[in-house]
């Protein structure tokens, strides 16, 4: 191939990085200068949308290109059905090298299907990260051979161990103990090495610039701002100069930091106003510290060869609460802070930097990311082909028309959290609805939240944008619960299909006899 | 037939999560992680390598390929299946919403069925071996002989029979 011919996409996903602490989506504090000096000249997407509140259904969409309720890999312990065929399954059957550099465990070391398709997969995370073999002379070659197969051995050994902790069971609560917290976050790099696989990348991409290695999809997930929050001492003068001489805060961050229950449930009652300022200040300084991490990356992604050859997508799989409406983390909810993320790509045929106004959802990357490399639709083994065009975020540069799908997400409880609260503070899970699935519809800047067989609120989000003041009006409720019946129903119809797709069961009737007989989940 | 195989000698792949009950007094055999097969999540199936787990007809079309599988397909009269699951409905107390009929269950049920037989005949990598649950009462011996000669080990076939229990066959037609 020669280089006029190599294509390259480069997709980053900053895990747990919310829209609104970058400077490119409005922030007043210096964050993020990298990230949006390349969000300056990109497509920008101003109103994208996760469909899922957490790492596992958001890279399921990702990877699949199909929705929470159709994927329903939405659990820790779920695993993407085969039937799906992964973007990185598809371009690497299409000859493109895929690569990934992951700092997620949950993307990286469970064994859910989401390494699928990938010719190379790094891992930052887990008690043994495995990372690209450094290029050394022949002295050293056969002794890093041999510890590379050592850890090759060690990694199979501790995967299922690591797997184990993914289920909601007793050695998942005892993790959480706060004893054993520093435990699994600093041995066993619970956030990976953020430095680490930045450089990895940008060695990776310089190495595809000289050798024109034919086209490629690189894939990064960072971790760098999700919890805990153990900023660098810079970066915590900067964005919280009084935490030092304040004991109040230092004691609830490190109270914070290790009492991880806290991270995956809703509030029993709210931060007081410090707790509330360092939590922020702290998160900022993450976000910070990994925009100054990521300033090689971004100038590897400067040079003519990336320019003209290289689609560069930066965005996030979920975003974050930081105590708003009583929820920490992202286990629950569709509120904006959390569902709301960052997305801007740019590539070669981008003449200028755009910013898009109608809502998206990322899930539409997957789309995106084939119609790139050319594809013109895929097939799904248990549904009708996609068309590729009219899911591809491109058609926002290229004007092509296609019908408005509504965006949706979706907050399935994950079970991990709601084992902690029916043990630790079951009245939390009828204050906040916890058991029940949360979905959010939009149109225009009104935004419906329904807590299914329950409630559904009304938020103007033009007017209300922090979703304080709920309002009634039946009719327009009336529309948008209409459009989200549509949507499930669709998503029944392709779940169906994929379920029953070796034999058909015709069994709303048989599914249910077997599910009260406790055969079936 | 899973508390046979193991008094016949093949260790039994469950977790006794699911308790006896009036229902089934003897137990369930039952491993939870099988329920998951519709998810993809097989990473269990290495550990089930010579043992004998329960897995219900309707999930049989998610076990992946690549393993070689020996299916020991259990059959009974479907009036008693009906009679037997309506049984252990009302012991349980579950109430079932809008049930169907017994005459809707049943044709629904045979169809099923006769869609996993069709659909086992085209699966290289499943062997079965069709065992019906009533001539196991009549001629343990007989049966059980059969099984051990399916699966081409030698099992305690004497044990196996003193299992049955034809106590425990509430739900004659």
């Amino acid at each position: 191939m020669s280089k006029n011919q190599e294509k390259n996409v480069i997709m980053v996903v900053l895990d747990t990085h919310r829209f609104d602490r970058m400077g490119s989506y409005g922030y007043g504090r210096p964050t993020t200068p990298n990230l949006d000096s390349l969000a300056a000249e990109s497509l920008l997407f101003e109103r994208a949308i996760a469909p899922g509140q957490w790492t596992i259904p958001s890279h399921a969409s990702l990877f699949s290109g199909e929705p929470p309720a159709v994927h329903l890999t939405n659990q820790a312990d779920d695993a993407l059905p085969k039937e799906f065929q992964t973007l990185a399954g598809r371009l690497s059957a299409a000859g493109i090298q895929t690569t990934g550099f992951c700092n997620n465990p949950l993307v990286g070391i469970l064994q859910n299907g989401f390494k699928r398709g990938f010719d190379q997969f790094y891992n930052y995370c887990g008690v043994v990260p495995s990372t690209p073999q450094k290029e050394t002379d022949d002295l050293w070659k056969p002794l890093r051979k041999l510890w590379a197969k050592y850890t090759q051995v060690l990694r199979r050994l501790s995967y299922p161990i690591q797997n184990t902790f993914a289920s909601p069971n007793e050695f998942f609560l005892a993790a959480l103990r706060p004893l054993f917290v520093p435990l699994w976050t600093r041995a066993a790099n619970f956030k990976g090495m953020t430095e680490r696989s930045i450089r990895d990348t940008t060695h990776h991409l310089r190495k595809i610039q000289d050798t024109g290695s034919g086209s490629n999809f690189v894939f990064l997930n960072l971790m760098e701002t999700h919890m805990p929050y153990t900023p660098p001492e810079a970066f915590l003068r900067k964005f919280a100069p009084y935490y030092h001489e304040t004991p109040e805060a230092q004691r609830f961050i490190q109270a914070f930091n290790r009492k991880a229950m806290q991270w995956l449930i809703p509030l029993a009652k709210p931060f007081d106003d410090l707790e509330s300022t360092t939590l922020s200040d702290l998160y900022d300084a993450e976000v910070a510290y990994q925009d100054h991490l990521l300033a090689q990356l971004v100038e590897e992604l400067d040079t003519p060869y990336h320019r003209e050859h290289s689609m560069v997508i930066f965005l996030a799989d979920h975003g974050e609460m930081l105590g708003e409406h009583g929820f920490m983390g992202h286990g629950f909810g569709v509120y904006e802070p959390l569902i709301r993320v960052p997305l801007f790509m740019r590539f070669p045929e981008l003449s200028q930097a755009h910013r898009v106004k109608p809502r998206v959802s990322i899930t539409q990357i997957f789309y995106t990311i084939l119609d790139y490399f050319g594809f013109e639709s895929v097939s799904m083994p248990y549904a009708d082909a996609v068309d590729v065009g009219c899911q591809s975020l491109l058609r926002f540069k290229t004007s092509q028309r296609c019908p408005q799908a509504p965006v949706i997400a979706e907050a399935y409880a994950p079970e991990n959290a709601l084992r902690i609260m029916r043990n630790h503070h079951p009245g939390l899970i009828e204050q906040y609805h916890a058991e029940l699935t949360h979905r959010a519809v939009y149109q225009n800047d009104e935004k419906m939240i329904a807590v299914e067989g329950l409630t559904s609120a009304l938020y103007d989000l033009a007017g209300d944008p922090e979703e304080n003041q709920p309002y009634h009006n039946q009719a327009r409720i009336n529309r948008l619960v209409k459009e989200l019946e549509e949507y499930l129903d669709l998503a029944e119809i392709r779940r169906s299909g994929l379920l029953n797709r070796k034999i058909s069961l015709k069994d709303d009737i048989i599914q249910q006899r077997l599910r009260d007989l406790g055969y079936l989940e | 037939m899973m508390s046979a195989l193991q008094a016949g000698g093949i260790p039994l792949l469950t977790d006794g999560m699911r308790k006896a009950d009036p229902s089934n007094p003897k137990g369930y055999y039952e491993y939870e992680a099988v329920k998951k097969l519709p998810s993809g999540k097989t990473d269990w199936l290495p550990s089930a390598r010579g043992k004998a787990v329960k897995v219900i007809s309707a999930l049989l079309q998610f076990l992946p390929e690549g393993f070689h599988y020996q299916l020991i397909f259990m059959e009974r009269n479907l009036e008693e299946i009906l009679a037997s699951q309506q049984s252990m409905l009302e012991r349980s107390g579950i109430e079932e919403a809008g049930v169907p009929s017994n005459e809707v269950l049943r044709r629904e049920f045979q169809g099923h069925l006769e869609a996993v037989r069709s659909w086992l005949q085209t699966q290289d990598w499943i062997d079965v071996c069709y065992i019906s649950y009533n001539q196991i009462l009549r001629q343990p011996v007989r049966i059980f002989s059969q099984v051990s000669e399916f699966l081409g080990a030698p099992l305690d076939i004497a044990a196996m029979a003193q299992i049955v229990d034809p106590s425990l066959y509430r739900e004659q037609n």
